[in-house]
């Protein structure tokens, strides 16, 4: 079973519910830190990538979010009906000055969820775009 | 996230609690941005800061641009996950940020 299974609205405000309700459950799994951190961070740089780019801030849209233990490893799955967008590929360490001047913007969020996170895949099915974010425990 | 304000020698020091993302970071720019466009100088002590994501460094670095030369905008006491992010962004050549508070304390009111 899954440990959290939920929908929020597409809309940058619901994030900080999402960041909760990882923190209730990763406290009573007794997560470390470090992978606690990961799932945060990945989750937020994801979830806000899909909100503002895949969704447009459409708050009429909505994302599932799944989050698993399994093995030596947490499992969060998110799902959208947005444009499609695969972040599996391997991210080029942007430079400062391209994150800074706007150029590639949600570039430097891909790269530091590629650095914290032990596999990512992507999948396009019935018009969803299936995102899998694995972190070592 | 929760922000608590102390002074120590004469400096502010802000003190995020909790998670600094995409929800939480405007909150955070709101709070520092009038402080250090009064040209007040401020630490950000970070050793309450269980996460921060990207969203959460570009606020640091739009403050830290907006401090310029007339005050000093120094980071202190990140956890060993909020420091790897810093260094891998590279954001950690770009900013100040020191060990502790009273060190980064000391570096702002030695300049």
């Amino acid at each position: 079973m899954a440990l959290l299974d939920f929908t929020l609205p597409s809309s940058i405000e619901e994030l900080q519910s999402v960041a909760d309700r990882v923190d209730a459950v990763a406290e009573q799994q007794g997560w470390s830190q470090k992978a606690v951190f990961a799932l945060q961070v990945t989750l937020d740089e994801w979830l806000s990538n899909v909100i503002t780019y895949s969704l447009r801030e459409d708050t009429s849209q909505s994302i599932r979010v799944v989050v698993e233990e399994s093995g030596q490893e947490v499992v969060a799955q998110v799902e959208d009906h947005g444009e499609p967008f695969d972040p599996s590929g391997k991210v080029v360490p942007e430079t400062l000055d391209e994150t800074l001047s706007g150029r590639r913007e949600g570039g430097m969020g891909l790269f530091v969820m590629h650095h914290l996170l032990s596999g990512i895949s992507y999948e396009r099915q019935d018009n969803r775009n299936i995102v899998t974010l694995r972190i070592s425990l | 996230m929760e922000l608590h304000e102390s002074t120590q020698d004469g400096v502010t020091i802000i003190a995020p609690k909790g998670n600094i993302n995409r929800a939480t970071s405007p909150e955070l720019q709101a709070r520092l941005g009038p402080m250090v466009e009064e040209g007040r100088s401020v630490v950000v002590d970070l050793s309450e800061a269980a996460t921060v994501s990207s969203a959460g460094l570009r606020v640091m670095f739009i403050i830290a641009k907006a401090a310029g030369e007339n005050s000093k905008f120094v980071l202190a006491s990140p956890n060993e996950m909020v420091a790897d992010i810093l260094n891998v962004t590279g954001f950690a050549s770009l900013i100040t940020v020191k060990d502790d508070v009273e060190s980064a304390v000391s570096y702002v009111n030695s300049q």
